[in-house]
């Protein structure tokens, strides 16, 4: 077969596979929805999309109340999980501890914590707690 | 996003470009503008900028030097200064030909068939479209936030990379793999300095550069070695569009950033066998090595490999070779793997995947379980179109039908690095203490970015072959 012949038939199957999967991403897993939400909002509001809207507000609530270079601790959420990671990160300088300041509870109705006071609340399940 | 906020991030990556060519001045001199196209030019400044910009401030903190704008270009006004006056002094040698008899020749070997527009189209479109990608979101993916995100956060907010910098990333933010290079994190943290602000969207505008300047490096070096624009516009087609490497182009991890540099590296020693006059060729190869090993860990391994490469074309074309630089070459990227790792040594950090202690008999010994597991998943990822498309079993399919080819020329020396990859990555999986499983579904498909535009490269030069050989 000539080269020329192998490069046509390369680039016909590669191009219908490069679609495929530009399509899927776009259209089947909604990626195409998630950009238009994503343009057509701010800066927080695209960080909000990414995080999830809930995570994402009670992290800035979270900032908002928090003392300064206090500490915190996720519960509700696993350790080694990409929220986790984001919450981490969103919240620096503010350090996440063993033995916190701090509890930023996420979907987890009805817990409490000895010597920890609610200071924030998105709703029930998603609350701040503070060290007495 | 305001017209103030577009103007700083747009100075940043002129400073940035400007630094890169500085370097690429100082090191190659100015043959190089006579020779290269202007616009693999500005790319290679701009690949060597980022990378030159972000060792300096590296090294400033040595010295406890805060990072602010001024501080960070200050030390640039020797280059500067340095450049000019090589410059001046040189004065018109070297300038571009434009006689009207060059310029016809140009002309004609720029004219673009349909195939050839239709090509540039589709890579202009995904280059479009990993912009609006990168851009549209902050950084959010798992290591960027849990590692190089995170360090550049770090670093800027103190301005500086503190004296207890690494201690307190090893003790309160788990994973955040204090050993890792400092090319993501402080290439970040330079446009955080260079906005006055903290923004992690606009930083991302970096890696679909990064992409970009690479994808024009590629098809420039392709066409020079080829020349033939169709050869070189589809397989950067091929590149730019494996769904993987484009993906990585958007997120900000250092997985790209080593596979470009590596493949910048090799792909210019190719260059250098063939025209080894022009040792400005090898000069941007050392740079592109060693700037490889400041992106990851890994890149001290390849770099390992491009040097063996190197060092068997030198003693196989021992008349033809100045061996005194071949030894500056190697000099040059072993002291910038040895800068970082006394560093890394110092601060008494290491990697918990692998190290050097596991290095052992015993270890051996249980790694020859895991070749199935290796094996299987290597296979996932040749036959699993989702990510790379068809391009592994092109490679394979390439690689078998022209043994001849893939192993005669100077194209021989990139096959061996293909092969050393494979095996050396195998021996780091079969060596490491991680549940193998696990280090397997999470990393392999990031190690494939490493040899990934260096493989492309490769499947390129060997299709060249056949062609060659169709026409002869």
């Amino acid at each position: 077969m000539k080269l020329k012949t192998i490069k046509i038939a390369v680039f016909a199957i590669w191009t219908v596979l490069w679609l495929n999967f530009l399509a899927r991403d776009l259209f089947t897993k909604g990626g195409l929805s998630e950009y238009i939400s994503l343009v057509s909002t701010d800066a927080e509001g695209k960080r909000a999309i990414v995080y999830g809207k809930k995570f994402y507000a009670l992290l800035k609530l979270a900032k908002t109340r928090m003392a300064p270079l206090s500490s915190y601790g996720f519960r509700g959420i696993d350790d080694l999980s990409l929220d986790a990671r984001r919450g981490i990160y969103y919240l620096y300088p503010y350090m996440k501890t063993e033995n916190p300041d701090y509890v930023i509870a996420c979907d987890v109705s009805g817990f409490g914590k000895e010597g920890f006071r609610r200071i924030a609340e998105l709703d029930e399940g998603w609350f701040i707690l503070k060290r007495e | 996003m305001s017209a103030g906020d577009i103007f700083l991030l747009s100075a940043s990556i002129f400073v940035t470009v400007l630094a890169g060519w500085i370097v690429l001045y100082l090191i190659t001199g100015r043959e190089i503008f006579a020779e290269i196209p202007f616009a693999e030019r500005i790319s290679l400044a701009y690949l060597f900028g980022i990378g030159a910009i972000t060792f300096e401030m590296f090294l400033l903190s040595f010295f406890n030097i805060g990072y602010m704008r001024s501080n960070i270009l200050i030390p640039w006004v020797f280059p500067v200064a340095l450049a000019s006056a090589r410059m001046l002094r040189r004065g018109n040698r070297g300038k571009e030909d434009t006689s009207p008899r060059a310029l016809s020749r140009y002309r004609r070997q720029e004219a673009m068939r349909g195939p050839d527009i239709l090509l540039a189209i589709l890579i202009a479109m995904q280059v479009f479209y990993n912009f609006f990608r990168a851009i549209i979101k902050p950084i959010e993916s798992y290591d960027a936030v849990a590692i190089y995100g995170l360090k550049a956060k770090i670093i800027y907010l103190a301005g500086g990379i503190s004296g207890n910098f690494f201690q307190n990333l090893s003790g309160f933010f788990q994973g955040s793999h204090p050993d890792y290079p400092l090319f993501v994190p402080l290439s970040e943290t330079w446009i955080y300095t260079f906005l006055g602000r903290f923004d992690d969207m606009f930083v991302k505008i970096l890696f679909p550069l990064l992409y970009l300047a690479f994808l024009t490096v590629f098809y420039s070096v392709l066409k020079r070695i080829t020349g033939t624009r169709r050869l070189a516009l589809l397989f950067t087609f091929i590149l730019a569009t494996i769904k993987q490497f484009s993906d990585y182009a958007t997120i900000g991890l250092s997985d790209l950033p080593l596979g470009i540099y590596f493949a910048l590296g090799i792909m210019y020693i190719y260059l250098w066998m063939s025209e080894k006059e022009k040792t400005y060729f090898l000069k941007i190869s050392a740079l592109s090595l060693a700037l490889c090993t400041w992106t990851k860990n890994e890149g001290v391994l390849l770099a390992f490999f491009g040097l063996v490469a190197l060092l068997a074309y030198a003693v196989r074309n021992k008349p033809d070779v100045n061996t005194r630089s071949i030894f500056i070459y190697a000099a040059f990227v072993l002291a910038f793997i040895a800068a970082w790792r006394m560093f890394i040594f110092k601060q008494g950090i290491v990697n918990e995947n692998f190290n050097v202690s596991m290095l052992g008999s015993g270890n051996f010994m249980s790694g020859l379980g895991k070749l199935p597991l290796i094996a299987y998943e290597f296979q996932k990822h040749i036959f699993g179109f989702k990510k790379w498309n068809i391009f592994w079993v092109l490679l394979l399919l390439v690689f078998f039908n022209g043994l001849r080819y893939a192993f005669s020329g100077n194209t021989k020396y990139i096959t061996y690095i293909l092969i050393m990859f494979l095996f050396g990555y195998t021996l780091v999986y079969m060596f490491s203490a991680v549940e193998i499983d696990f280090f397997l579904r999470k990393t392999w498909s990031r190690f494939l970015l490493h040899i990934l535009p260096l493989a492309v490269f490769w499947t390129a030069l060997m299709l060249y072959s056949v062609k060659k050989t169709e026409k002869a």
